[in-house]
């Protein structure tokens, strides 16, 4: 195993952490398996790719990426609240698999289904540490997901709104006596998650050059695998699993060839759940240091 | 006459098709302790928990400082002053003690302020001084209570709702609690106070209603009704 091939996991892996935290942090804090995610993740991808295409500056298009992502992200919220906020999860799960089939439809039907080509926008520039080659693109969607987890793990530990955060996410019942806003706290919550999916969609194109309506749905299942390896609920735990798997993938690609990625990622996942059912780092961190 | 600070006109609570309150009229003035008795099932927490905004009402109006209560959300609601200390004390018993304080007072901006009745606090209840840094659940239950109301008294209330604040507490605990509450009856908070120590909740309301199958039985002066030899009878449901 090489060096290299760490570091290009990383990177891969770090795509992986910005839709594993969107994931964690809404089952974390209102107990919802959110599966429009990676519609979200494609959204943003695809908005900006079609913008693009018909010769929108790269700025521009790019923020209007996020924008969508957090936009279609509020719509779930909008539609599906009541469901949340009462006694129907798996309403709740199904309504949000169908938001996620919805969104991939509709760019299906504008956009088409197949894969495009997603202009370079980054200058090819690598830098180099000894024999470790490391691109641009890739080194900057590494820093920002590493600031991202810092700056959540901070939000949630230190800021008033982080501690309403974390009391909805012991019970929402007690939070709303105390007088929590639970809905406007919700509400802020899904845009974050459309904001980091849609970036995370971002970054992923700018490095990987391809995009098409369905590129979410690889990426989420992956992200969700990163989350359960990593602990259900745990900001670090996203990033652990986030980065192991990355790092297993680019790796068994080298060992034994692209076929088998999704054999080593999934058996490795029901492998886990036999012998520690709570991911690397659940039950390991203190239930404060949850969500 | 005091201003009337809670107003309530045949409010109805249900359940589907269960009944827990069934047009039922209440009111509470400025500064008074008001007791609300009844056996077990009368619907005495539902009837709380509609006022604050966990459970919709069926029917009827609620007047709380003159505004229409019923439409407010529950966060508006403690933000104008009308808090619950709930069944069971719901200390979040994962985050800090500290924590819980300072999340009682998440409608407040003067922080500053906060800060110094926190301290208040701490003085006042020194076993939670100490751990102040420390998770709940490391509390004993009566401790917990304390807590409890603690983090509402820091939301600032005008009238502060107590859902069986005295159960399951050892009776040293039980003394501090009435003690504290008379303490902060004199300090101008005006009381909602279901118990059921009939006794020592009478003895420090003015006023006590008595509830059965959600509705009231009988109400009055609390001197009278702890004459009354019915009241106990009425309690226990026998
Ligand atoms: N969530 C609920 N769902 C259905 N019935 C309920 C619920 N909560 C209370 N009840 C019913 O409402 C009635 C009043 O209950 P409650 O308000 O808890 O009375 P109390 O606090 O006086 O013991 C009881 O018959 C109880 O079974
Ligand atoms: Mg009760």
């Amino acid at each position: 195993m090489h060096v290299q091939q760490i570091v290009n996991g990383l990177m891969l892996g770090s795509v992986y952490v910005f839709v594993g935290i969107a994931f964690t942090m809404i089952i974390g804090i209102i107990n919802f398996v959110n599966f429009s995610i990676p519609a979200l993740f494609m959204l943003g991808a695809m908005t900006a790719w079609a913008l693009l295409n018909v010769g929108v500056v790269a700025p521009l298009a790019l923020v209007a990426g996020l924008l969508v992502g957090i936009v279609a992200s509020m719509a779930v919220e909008q539609v599906l609240y009541k469901r949340l906020s009462g006694r129907d999860p798996v309403i709740s799960l199904i309504g949000s698999l169908a938001f996620l089939i919805l969104y991939e439809h509709l760019v299906i039907h504008i956009l088409g289904s197949d894969q495009q080509a997603f202009p370079a926008l980054l200058p090819d520039f690598n830098i180099r540490f000894g024999d470790i080659v490391v691109g641009l693109g890739q080194l900057c969607g590494f820093a920002i997901s590493i600031l991202l987890v810092f700056g959540l793990s901070y939000l949630l530990k230190h800021t008033p709104v982080g501690r309403n955060l974390r009391a909805i996410s012991e019970s929402t019942e007690t939070a709303t006596i105390l007088g929590i806003n639970v809905r406007r706290h919700v509400q802020m919550m899904f845009v974050a998650v459309g904001l980091f999916t849609a970036l995370g969609g971002l970054l992923f194109s700018l490095n990987y050059l391809q995009v098409s309506a369905l590129m979410g749905q690889e990426i989420g299942l992956k992200a969700i695998a990163a989350m359960i390896i990593g602990g259900v609920g745990s900001i670090w735990g996203a990033v652990v699993g986030g980065m192991l798997i990355g790092i297993l993938e680019v790796t068994t690609i080298g060992l034994f060839g692209a076929d088998t990625v999704d054999i080593v990622i999934y058996a490795l996942l029901l492998l886990l759940l036999v012998v520690r059912p709570s991911g690397i780092l659940g039950g390991a961190l203190q239930s404060t240091q949850r969500i | 006459m005091p201003e009337s600070l809670l107003d309530i006109r045949d409010l109805s609570i249900s359940y589907g098709p269960i009944r827990a309150i069934s047009t039922l009229t209440l009111n509470l003035r400025e500064g008074e302790v008001v007791a609300l008795l009844g056996a077990n099932g009368a619907g005495k927490s539902s009837l709380l928990r509609c006022l604050a905004g966990l459970e919709k009402a069926s029917s009827g109006a609620v007047a709380f400082r003159g505004d229409d209560l019923l439409r407010m959300p529950p966060s508006e609601r403690v933000k104008r002053g009308l808090v619950l200390v709930p069944e069971g004390r719901q200390i979040l018993v994962t985050m800090t003690i500290e924590e819980n304080l300072l999340l009682g007072a998440t409608q407040r901006d003067d922080r500053d302020a906060v800060h110094g009745e926190i301290e208040e606090l701490y003085r006042r209840f020194p076993n939670l001084a100490e751990r102040r840094e420390l998770a709940a659940l490391c509390l004993s239950g009566g401790e917990q209570q304390m807590l409890a109301i603690g983090r509402a008294i820091l939301a600032k209330p005008k009238l502060l709702m107590l859902d069986e604040p005295s159960l399951g507490l050892s009776p040293v605990f039980v003394d501090e609690l009435f003690d504290y509450l008379a303490v902060l009856s004199e300090s101008g908070i005006s009381m909602l106070l279901v118990e059921q120590n009939t006794r020592k909740s009478l003895t420090l309301a003015d006023r006590g209603y008595v509830l059965r199958l959600g509705s009231v039985v009988t109400s009055g002066p609390a001197r009278e009704l702890l004459e009354h030899d019915d009241i106990e009878a009425a309690y226990l449901g026998s």
